[in-house]
């Protein structure tokens, strides 16, 4: 573990902000370059973007696994609590609406992000639940690979769905695993939102976007159904009848 | 790799916001019972269509690559393990393409040598 110290001189927000902008950079790179360098990070490297500038109590763990850890929160708050120049966090007025009428929005959102993954047949099953204010959908893969594309589909529906609905914190986790292993990967209290083996059993059970998404599949299969029995009215074999 | 690729891209991130008038950072700025992540995806979202799907990309097979080198958690994940379930062109992707990408949408905003 490479570990290195910061100190300061220099107390004044702006400058340490300054200071800070560029260790960021620093330990981006030096992450970059400790990858193409094949894992070997080099002391030097880490260093050389803090030379002379030094920052505040600010005190960093370099993994080899690449994982940055702020050993010291504390004294990172220090550094940060000026409230001139970082102001304090606030709820959108957005947020405080949303929680007026959560259930209908949170509806809206599930029904609309089920709709736009469903096509997809590697999408087992999708689940949302919340906690505090965010919505967060757990969506679970028949995958054995990576698929970009596939993968690209659905940050362009979080993407869209974000337009949507904004101002709503919205979180999204795929998991490739095989669908038998739900049970066990899935808090009971996440709700389903989808099933895709569940298509053909019109037996969704509690929520109304349930029922509206189990209502959508009868009547998909429905209108399926239709057709299929109007090609073959019209099919050569019965247009004697 | 995957891990690696991701973290340079949120430090990228952490640049553009120490950037920003007022200058943000994740640990003094996230709200309480907010995970860091979450926040920082809020964040790379402000960037744009392009900028927020190749974050996802890259933080999404981060947080997989964990999960499946993990074992699942004890989980049955069909035997597939990190390194089967990313071929190779995706982890150099990431790398070539996918950080760089993100690296030039950051640069485009706050310049850095």
């Amino acid at each position: 573990m490479i570990y290195r110290s910061l100190y300061s001189r220099d107390k004044t927000p702006d400058r340490n902000n300054e200071v800070l902008m560029t260790a960021w950079i620093g330990v981006a790179d030096s992450i970059e370059r400790d990858e193409k360098n094949k894992g070997v990070l080099l002391a030097s490297d880490f260093i050389h973007f803090i030379d002379n500038n030094l920052v505040s109590k600010l005190e960093y763990s370099l993994d080899v696994c690449g994982h940055i850890k702020e050993v010291s929160r504390a004294s990172s708050d220090l550094l940060f609590s000026s409230p001139s120049t970082l102001g304090v966090y606030k709820p959108s007025i957005n947020q405080v609406l949303i929680e007026e009428g959560s259930e209908i929005v949170t509806e809206r959102i599930e029904l609309f992000f089920a709709q736009k993954l469903k096509i997809c047949e590697e999408v087992e099953a999708i689940y949302s639940h919340k906690h505090l204010d965010t919505l967060i959908f757990t969506i679970l893969l028949n995958t054995t690979e990576y698929d970009e594309d596939l993968m690209e589909q659905f940050f362009e529906v979080e993407y869209r769905i974000r337009n949507e609905f904004i101002g709503i914190p919205l979180r999204f986790n795929y998991l490739p695993i095989l669908y038998k292993d739900k049970e066990k990967l899935v808090n009971p209290d996440y709700k389903l939102i989808f099933d895709k083996n569940a298509i053909s059993k019109p037996s969704f059970s509690s929520s109304q976007a349930q029922r509206t998404i189990s209502s959508e599949f009868e009547t998909i299969s429905f209108i399926q159904g239709l057709d299929a029995y109007n090609n073959l009215l019209r099919s050569p074999s019965l247009s004697g009848i | 790799m995957l891990t690696i690729t991701f973290y340079a891209a949120l430090h990228y991130l952490e640049y553009k916001l120490a950037s920003d008038t007022p200058p943000m950072h994740a640990q003094a700025n996230c709200p309480v019972n907010t995970s860091l992540h979450y926040w920082l995806e809020d964040k790379a979202y402000s960037l744009g269509n392009n900028a927020y799907n190749t974050y996802r990309h890259l933080r999404e097979q981060s947080r997989i690559a964990r999960y499946l080198c993990s074992n699942g958690g004890g989980l049955n994940t069909g035997g597939v393990i990190a390194c089967n379930y990313f071929r190779n062109s995706v982890a150099i992707n990431a790398i070539d393409v996918k950080l760089q990408t993100f690296k030039s949408k950051i640069k485009s905003i706050h310049a850095f040598t």
